[in-house]
């Protein structure tokens, strides 16, 4: 395939990604504080999404994609709130192990590496504008 | 007339190739900047695949794997030795490097179609007189 044209492609496959990773952020954003609804229930446990490299074996082109979106493994931690319907008999309940500052960088990443394969389009574009010109 | 076998014409077309295929790779590298293990790539230097230096992988049987498609003859994509840049999970691309690497190409590009149009200019005077 001509290379401009495999760029698009490739740049839309990075913005495509780097889409479904904000996604995940804001699920975990917007779920920070949900919890169980019974004694000992555990609480929303964050998300996490590793990219993998994706090889096409007919043109070569390697774009990105989503290889797996799975549970962040950390302990969840404790608050004191004994009218909760989920607190247990000392009068805890366990919150979710969001973490907004970590959720706030990896969005401010997604959001810079979106706006790199944007750029990286752009100049595609441009080159193939600049082809398309000599028909002038 | 035949304009490729011009030596001008050729130069600036296999130029405007080299630097498409260039920009194919820098475009790959900034997809997968947040790939774990991802190495950072560059494609053979256009001097040397004007030597023919740097030439890629021959397939002599349909099910063989080539280089990258779509490349040009002599055009070899490798690791690139400049990335100076190791994330923690084994990534060597640097976006700030990539993003000078593509505004490059996109000047070479429009230097080199600029130049094939001013070659053409060139033939348009020489045959009529007018510009």
């Amino acid at each position: 395939m001509d290379p401009l044209k495999s760029i698009l492609q490739i740049s839309a496959s990075g913005m495509l990604a780097q889409g479904e990773r904000l996604k995940v952020v804001s699920e975990n954003v917007a779920n920070a504080s949900s919890t169980g609804m019974s004694p000992g229930e555990d609480p929303y446990r964050r998300k996490t999404i590793t990219f993998e490299e994706l090889v096409d074996r007919d043109s070569g082109v390697s774009s990105v994609g989503v290889s797996s979106i799975d549970r962040d493994d950390t302990d969840f931690s404790l608050r004191f709130e004994p009218s909760h319907p989920a607190a247990d008999d000392k009068g805890f309940i366990k919150v979710s192990n969001v973490s907004p500052i970590l959720e706030m960088a990896n969005m401010r990443e997604a959001s810079r590496s979106y706006e790199a394969n944007m750029n990286m389009f752009e100049a595609a574009r441009k080159m193939r504008t600049q082809i398309l010109d000599m028909l002038k | 007339m035949r304009l490729n076998d011009m030596s001008f014409f050729n130069l600036a077309s296999r130029r405007m190739n080299w630097l498409g295929s260039r920009q194919q790779v820098v475009a790959q590298n900034v997809a997968n900047s947040d790939t774990p293990g991802f190495k950072a790539q560059d494609v053979t230097a256009f001097a040397d695949v004007m030597r023919g230096v740097g030439t890629s992988v021959r397939t002599t049987n349909s099910r063989h794997i080539g280089g990258i498609g779509g490349q040009m003859d002599g055009v070899a994509t490798r690791e690139d030795e400049e990335a100076y840049e190791t994330s923690l999970d084994g990534n060597t691309v640097a976006l700030e490097q990539q993003t000078i690497k593509a505004s490059e190409i996109s000047e070479n590009y429009r230097l080199a179609s600029q130049l094939y149009r001013k070659g053409h200019e060139l033939l348009t005077l020489a045959a009529t007189g007018v510009r």
